[in-house]
């Protein structure tokens, strides 16, 4: 009588095992992917048209990086491509006429970010001279609040003058002209899948706003 | 008067004998669920991942009482997804995947037809708490709510004798779990197939 109680105790856990077999959830890394976009209630796109772009994306908590990487690459082309496919005008630096909008391009490097003032450093020069010009430098990101290690972020910023206070602290309030952002996260090892996976995230970000379409 | 002596004695015995052979039970049960109302609303897809443990003490012949805990996992894979932010003016992409576990805590009542030591049909239920978790997921993401519910479980079933202390036992039970906390009333079917065994 015992034989068959473990007979069929025995039965249930290979049921149980069998059932817990069957894959749920993400599977592969494009699984954990995610793009998400923002965009300022205040945005007026009908009236802008054209946009520029440094050819530079800023390592936020790495700044000892100075090359472009072909990560770096692969961020700037997808994203002025996309621009363009949304029918936007591309300002070019040295040009005269100055761009409605800056797309601006950032990677998260190190494992947390809590609240903070960076500059928008790296970019000596900028808006100096002939050409058009970027926003006033320094320029601010703003409270970026526990970005992981491995997140791309996109921004279109309005493309006039931000003035800053002297000295700033936290607590301070400033109107950053960010017209529109999209992050997407999980890139650590910026190998060529993870630049494959990047390139097809830049473009959903786009995708899933059709509000900048011309 | 010897012959009808005779059946009423026969009659103590078995009856008596029947009774002390299934005084307490208890079973374990594979379960497959069919989710309805809101569940099926947040995970429409049936679930093949769930069981049961029960315990019953008959306290006559007829009538069992005892208690029953359980696990059933719901799961959608809804696959690539664009959401508004909650709260906010945008959007999210990703994956989506939704999850609903519960766990019903419960106390029992059965009534049994048929005779002891035979196929028993019952029809019982349960009623006591049910602890739900759910998930929705994009990609990295996840929205976590975990909620207590007030349950009950009504349900019809058999138990089936295969051996002198062990049986064959099915039950279809209809799971619905209160509105609590502002999450909406949750509801299931589940048939559950297992084994019973005199303790």
């Amino acid at each position: 009588m015992k034989f068959l109680r473990l007979k069929m105790l025995s039965l249930m856990s290979v049921l149980a095992f069998l059932t817990a077999c069957d894959p749920q959830g993400p599977q592969s890394a494009d699984d954990y992917d995610i793009v998400i976009t923002n965009v300022s209630p205040d945005a007026d796109f009908e009236n802008k048209m054209t946009f520029g772009m440094p050819w530079k994306v800023i390592h936020v908590g790495d700044t000892t990086e100075s090359e472009l990487t072909e990560m770096d690459l692969v961020i700037l082309n997808t994203v002025k491509e996309e621009m363009l496919a949304k029918n936007w005008e591309f300002i070019e630096e040295n040009d005269s006429r100055k761009p409605d909008v800056v797309a601006l391009c950032y990677s998260v490097t190190t494992t947390t970010i809590y609240t903070w003032w960076n500059w928008w450093g790296g970019y000596p020069g900028w808006g100096w001279g002939p050409g058009w010009g970027y926003p006033w430098y320094p320029y601010p990101i703003q409270g970026v609040s526990a970005y992981q290690k491995g997140t791309i972020t996109v921004e279109l910023a309005d493309n006039v003058p931000t003035q800053l206070p002297a000295t700033l602290s936290e607590d301070d309030s400033v109107a950053i002209p960010i017209l529109w952002e999209g992050l997407t996260n999980g890139f650590t090892t910026n190998d060529k899948d993870e630049q494959r996976r990047a390139e097809k995230n830049i473009r959903q970000m786009f995708e899933q706003s059709p509000y900048l379409n011309k | 008067m010897k012959k009808i002596f005779s059946i009423l004695i026969t009659l103590v015995v078995i009856s008596g004998g029947s009774a002390l052979a299934q005084e307490n039970i208890f079973s374990l049960t594979y379960s497959m669920s069919a989710p309805a109302g809101n569940t099926a609303g947040f995970v429409g897809d049936a679930s093949f991942r769930g069981g049961a443990f029960d315990y019953r003490h008959f306290i006559n012949p007829k009538m069992s009482v005892g208690f029953s805990v359980g696990y059933h996992r719901f799961y959608q894979d809804n696959g690539f997804t664009t959401q508004p932010l909650p709260g906010g003016d945008g959007h999210i992409s990703g994956n989506n995947y939704r999850y609903v576990n519960e766990f019903p805590l419960m106390l029992t009542y059965h009534y049994y037809f048929g005779h002891q030591g035979g196929v028993r049909p019952y029809v019982g239920g349960g009623i006591g708490a049910a602890h739900y978790e759910y998930t929705d997921q994009i990609g990295s993401v996840a929205w976590v709510d975990k909620q207590w519910h007030f349950n009950i479980a009504p349900e019809v079933g058999v138990l089936v004798p295969i051996g002198r202390t062990t049986y064959f036992t099915s039950n279809i039970k209809y799971n619905y779990a209160a509105e609590a906390a502002g999450i909406p009333a949750q509801q299931y079917w589940s048939l559950n197939l297992g084994f019973a065994f005199d303790l």
